[in-house]
């Protein structure tokens, strides 16, 4: 919204974004890599076969494998087939119907808006998340 | 072409093609990737047993020599490609089927595969290897997960077109084996005396030097025998000799801490392969969902857009991959 929205306002088209890119930069893995948060992203993290040692958030954020899973959903969000994936993962209704447009900034902006509940919303969000999530990693 | 029976798109990774080859059950042998053709890039990789060559594919391109139409074909194993992103297994399926050396044990599935097809014609033996279930799953194994139901077509099409391509020596002549073509390639006669891969090289190097200039992505690899394996040997016939002479000679005593130190490293490099595998299949949506989750509600979600899109704007329009 504030700054240089006019830059960003071309949307989807046009220049694409390198999302897998952005979610390596070193403030990304600084916010992630900070305890309470990843706390939430170990259960999220990929087995580690016998005799590895496991990933963590860096490493995760640092991987191939990651940005190429991060490509993918990129893509996918912009094509605007992620609104019923999002829905699942118990997004709030506005990030879901965004999502259904293929716009990654009004996407974005629904998730900023959606957090700006309290501290007890939050937590109680991030307790329905893991239920979310579980099924999931069966996958 | 079509793309039925689902073969997915595989990366050009020596982890994913040496896994790749034990899924299929053969042994004694894993793939290596080549930085350079340079002479003595071999050196450490011997018994080499064929080359796999991996480029964006060109509509036009001629092939650079003669194709086998005759008898040859009875006894060398070619196949047609049939269906779409199967050509990286067909490649390391063609080489392997051709491979004799005393290193290299097909294994059942692929023994089956060889007897039951070579009375076939090319586009035959195509659809055999394309109807076979425990290649196919093998080959699907390796893919990247897909995270989620969606219609690729919608989203990538600027997805290029890679071939994957096969060189071996077979009965004294240095073949190319394209499953886009009729039949081999015939690159001529290997001397009696001469390395397979001295004949190759340059033929590579011409390859190369084309797809350079026109800034086109390539991967070279090579079929091996099992590194571990050949090390274990070495280390083994050393052991033998120091017990028959009732001591130990100065070469060996470099030697075998060498060899150890080399069938380590074999160790950790397959461990890494698998945790590679583990990271290639594994569902990192709900760890992206999360991370986007948190990045949100710490408010660092849209200076992060503007960010990538200020270098995404800079960039100009994607470029191709090159």
């Amino acid at each position: 919204p504030e700054g240089e929205g006019g830059a960003a306002s071309a949307g989807g088209a046009g220049a694409r974004v390198d999302l897998a890119a952005a979610l390596a930069a070193p403030e990304v893995v600084t916010t992630a890599s900070a305890p309470p948060n990843a706390a939430r992203l170990a259960p999220h993290l990929p087995p580690a076969p016998a005799g590895a040692t496991p990933d963590d958030v860096r490493t995760t954020l640092l991987s191939p494998q990651f940005a190429q899973a991060t490509n993918l959903f990129s893509s996918a969000l912009t094509s605007g087939q992620m609104g019923p994936v999002m829905s699942q993962f118990g997004l709030p209704s506005e990030a879901v119907s965004s999502a259904n447009t293929g716009d990654m900034q009004a996407f974005f902006n629904a998730l900023e808006k959606s957090s700006n509940s309290s501290d007890a919303n939050k937590s109680k969000e991030s307790d329905d998340k893991k239920k979310e999530d579980k099924p999931k990693d069966d996958k | 072409m079509d793309s039925a029976g689902d073969w997915c798109l595989i990366e050009s990774d020596p982890g994913v093609f040496t896994q790749l080859i034990r899924k299929f059950g053969a042994k004694g042998v894993q793939v290596e990737e080549l930085w350079t053709i340079e002479d003595g890039i071999f050196e450490t990789l011997r018994p080499v047993h064929g080359l796999i060559f991996l480029f964006k594919f060109l509509q036009h391109e001629e092939p650079s020599g003669p194709i086998v139409t005759d008898s040859r074909l009875d006894k060398i194993y070619f196949a047609k490609q049939v269906i779409n992103n199967a050509c990286a297994t067909q490649a390391v399926v063609s080489l392997l089927l051709n491979c004799d050396h005393p290193d290299v044990e097909l294994g059942p599935e692929l023994s089956k595969l060889k007897e039951f097809s070579m009375s076939f014609d090319p586009r035959m033996r195509g659809l055999t290897l394309s109807n076979s279930q425990t290649i196919r799953s093998a080959h699907n194994s390796m893919a990247q997960q897909t995270l989620f139901e969606f219609d690729p077509k919608v989203a990538s099409k600027d997805d290029e077109a890679y071939h994957f391509v096969g060189y071996m020596p077979i009965e004294g002549r240095l073949y190319e084996l394209d499953g886009l073509r009729e039949g081999p390639i015939d690159h001529g006669p290997i001397a009696p005396d001469q390395d397979w891969l001295d004949v190759v090289r340059p033929i590579i190097m011409k390859r190369i030097n084309i797809y350079t200039e026109g800034e086109i992505h390539f991967n070279l690899m090579a079929l091996v025998s099992d590194r571990k394996m050949i090390y274990q040997r070495q280390l083994q016939e050393l052991l033998n000799e120091n017990q028959r002479r009732g001591m130990e000679n100065n070469d060996a005593m470099s030697e075998i801490p060498r060899l150890r130190m080399l069938i380590e490293y074999e160790d950790v490099k397959m461990t890494k392969y698998e945790q590679e595998m583990a990271r290639r299949r594994h569902n990192y949506l709900p760890f992206i969902i999360t991370l986007l989750k948190i990045l949100a509600e710490e408010k660092k979600l849209t200076p992060l857009l503007e960010k990538a899109k200020e270098r995404a704007a800079k960039k100009g329009p994607k470029k191709l991959k090159v």
